[in-house]
């Protein structure tokens, strides 16, 4: 069996998270992103933005679920 | 043989094999337990669990619609990752709650949560309806995708109404004999199946047609310079359209009944692993919009009926004419289409079954109750396939009228949850608010107030209502437990 129960939970702060990452895909915020140049990888940089936090926003649940788990044998 | 004749024995070869596996999925277990048609007796694999979230995004909306919008809205498709990377981020949260919930208490439905906690059944049946509402709108999405792909690959040979039918008549077959298994099953298959067949399509589309993806967005840059931003002059979507339509994703994605029933079938630890993968399959959605954006310039826009069809008519049009390609294309959009529409006519036949009739008559037999599931399955397809035969809206349309009905489930679920002043006659009157908002603002006028997407207008309604109402009522004292049973599991 595995274990199933996290030996720490980090709920605050993971609803910041949420807000921040929804945050940024959308207005005001997205507006810093809403741009052509500069183009990454022949991708237009508001495509870039997008994928980018993409990115982030996985490393980041990564780094979430190493915290509540980790350390647990 | 014609091209469209080997395309045609591909996709039949293909649709024989779902089916068998489909149907397979079920055998040696028991077909006369609602338990096990509906949460698979609480123990799949995290990697069938992966798969049946993941064929819930890549359905006939990303697949088809996702090229589509690319190609005649741009920017606006960035949306569609957007979606896929927010939605399941909540359910991190709400998830390990609603399964702990469930396994304690022996749930099935999304209703049986809401009706236990709110101790109303009269709630249990208006989310019953409020969500066979949109199971029917988004299967309805899913036929038209796979009658499109039918017709287009068979060069029209196969009608709109046979392929819409031979499609979704399979799906409706081993979804019920096999229940949640048979999806989940096939789901692999398919999951697996688009995704190569989407990779492999992005990424040579864009080498073919246009040398690289710096050639392809400069021609489309120095056309149209606004085409690729958001909220701009010549935009063709405006910031507030944006961000409303993400933000009614973000929470609706979470409330759909289907993904409760799922739940009670796993583990807190599972649950965090799903939305841990979920940034990646958004990732995977990227090449299904170059498909999109490379047919910019290539596919003239009045060759095409709707900006849907935009990739069955590049496959037949740019690929050559290998009916094996045709066939293997077919095959994958097929894959997409169908593992939706499994989850979803599962789902919806719960949702028929738990939360509608057996509230109305609580005396059922489980064998009854099993029957009553399996016509849902029939009774709910069939709606959705006059829909997508006599309907006029495009893919995204009905997505997010969808997500209009599902997102209004949010304010009594999230109270449940986390609120101990939420109360039953909040959730009831905010319910019905903005469900008839919504239903308004699809279908009985083409205002548009500030741009804001409409279920968007009929949430914030129905939250004011909700959060207004239990406010103001007293709560019962002798409850105070039974909430705190929720509020703290």
């Amino acid at each position: 069996m595995e274990a199933e129960q996290p030996v720490r939970r980090a709920s605050r702060a993971f609803v910041v998270f949420v807000v921040a990452m929804v945050a940024v895909m959308v207005f005001p915020l997205f507006a810093i992103g809403n741009r052509i140049e500069p183009m990454v990888l022949g991708l237009p940089f508001s495509m870039v933005w997008v994928v980018s936090w993409i990115l982030i926003e996985f490393v980041v649940l990564v780094g979430f679920f190493l915290y509540e788990y980790g350390g647990s044998r | 043989m014609a091209a469209w004749h080997i395309a045609l024995l591909a996709m039949a070869a293909y649709l024989v094999f779902a089916f068998a596996l489909g149907i397979a999925a079920g055998r040696g277990r028991s077909h006369f337990s609602v338990s096990e048609y509906a949460v698979a007796d609480r123990g799949l694999g995290l990697l069938v669990m992966w798969f049946l979230m993941g064929g819930t995004i890549f359905s006939a909306f990303a697949f088809l619609g996702g090229p589509g919008w690319a190609y005649s809205k741009g920017a606006a498709a960035f949306y569609i990752l957007a979606y896929a990377a927010l939605g399941l981020l909540p359910w991190y949260m709400i998830g390990p709650k609603v399964a702990r919930l469930g396994a304690a208490r022996n749930y099935f439905s999304m209703g049986d949560l809401l009706g236990d906690r709110y101790r109303s059944r009269l709630l249990v049946v208006l989310v019953g309806i409020v969500s066979v509402l949109a199971f029917i709108q988004y299967l309805t999405l899913q036929i038209k995708g796979m009658a499109y792909v039918f017709n287009v690959l068979t060069e029209g040979h196969i009608p709109f109404w046979v392929g819409a039918l031979l499609a979704y008549g399979i799906v409706v077959v081993y979804v019920v004999t096999s229940g949640v298994r048979g999806a989940a099953w096939s789901d692999v298959l398919q999951a697996i199946l688009m995704l190569v067949i989407a990779w492999i399509l992005g990424l040579y589309l864009v080498q073919t047609l246009h040398g690289g993806t710096e050639a392809m967005f400069g021609a489309i840059i120095a056309e149209r310079p606004d085409f690729l931003l958001i909220g701009k002059e010549e935009s063709v979507m405006s910031a507030m359209a944006f961000s409303s339509a993400v933000i009614i994703s973000t929470i609706g994605f979470v409330m759909w009944p289907h993904l409760f029933t799922k739940s009670y079938t796993t583990s807190e630890k599972r649950i965090k692993l799903t939305v841990l993968a979920y940034p990646v399959f958004a990732l995977f959605l990227v090449p299904v919009l170059f498909i999109g954006f490379a047919a910019i310039g290539v596919v003239p826009p009045d060759a095409i009926e709707k900006p849907d069809q935009v990739l069955p008519y590049l496959i037949t049009h740019e690929l050559g004419a290998s009916g094996l390609v045709y066939g293997l294309i077919g095959a994958g959009a097929l894959a997409a289409a169908m593992s939706s529409s499994d989850a979803i006519s599962h789902g919806a036949s719960v949702s028929v079954g738990r939360d509608i009739i057996l509230p109305l008559k609580p005396d059922m037999a489980e064998r009854t109750q099993l029957l009553v599931m399996r016509i849902a399955v029939v009774a709910v397809g069939g709606a959705a396939y006059y829909l997508a035969i006599f309907g006029g809206e495009g893919l995204i349309q009905l997505l997010l009228g969808a997500y209009g009905y599902i997102i209004q489930l949010a304010p009594p679920i999230y109270g449940a949850l986390y609120w101990r002043r939420a109360s039953r006659e909040g959730a009831i009157a905010g319910l019905l608010t903005g469900a008839a908002i919504n239903a308004f603002l699809q279908f009985g006028t083409d205002a548009r107030p500030l741009d804001i997407n409409p279920g968007m207008l009929a949430f914030l309604a129905n939250l004011v209502v909700f959060v207004g109402l239990s406010l103001i009522l007293k709560p019962r004292a002798e409850q105070r437990a039974h909430v705190a049973g929720f509020v703290e599991a």
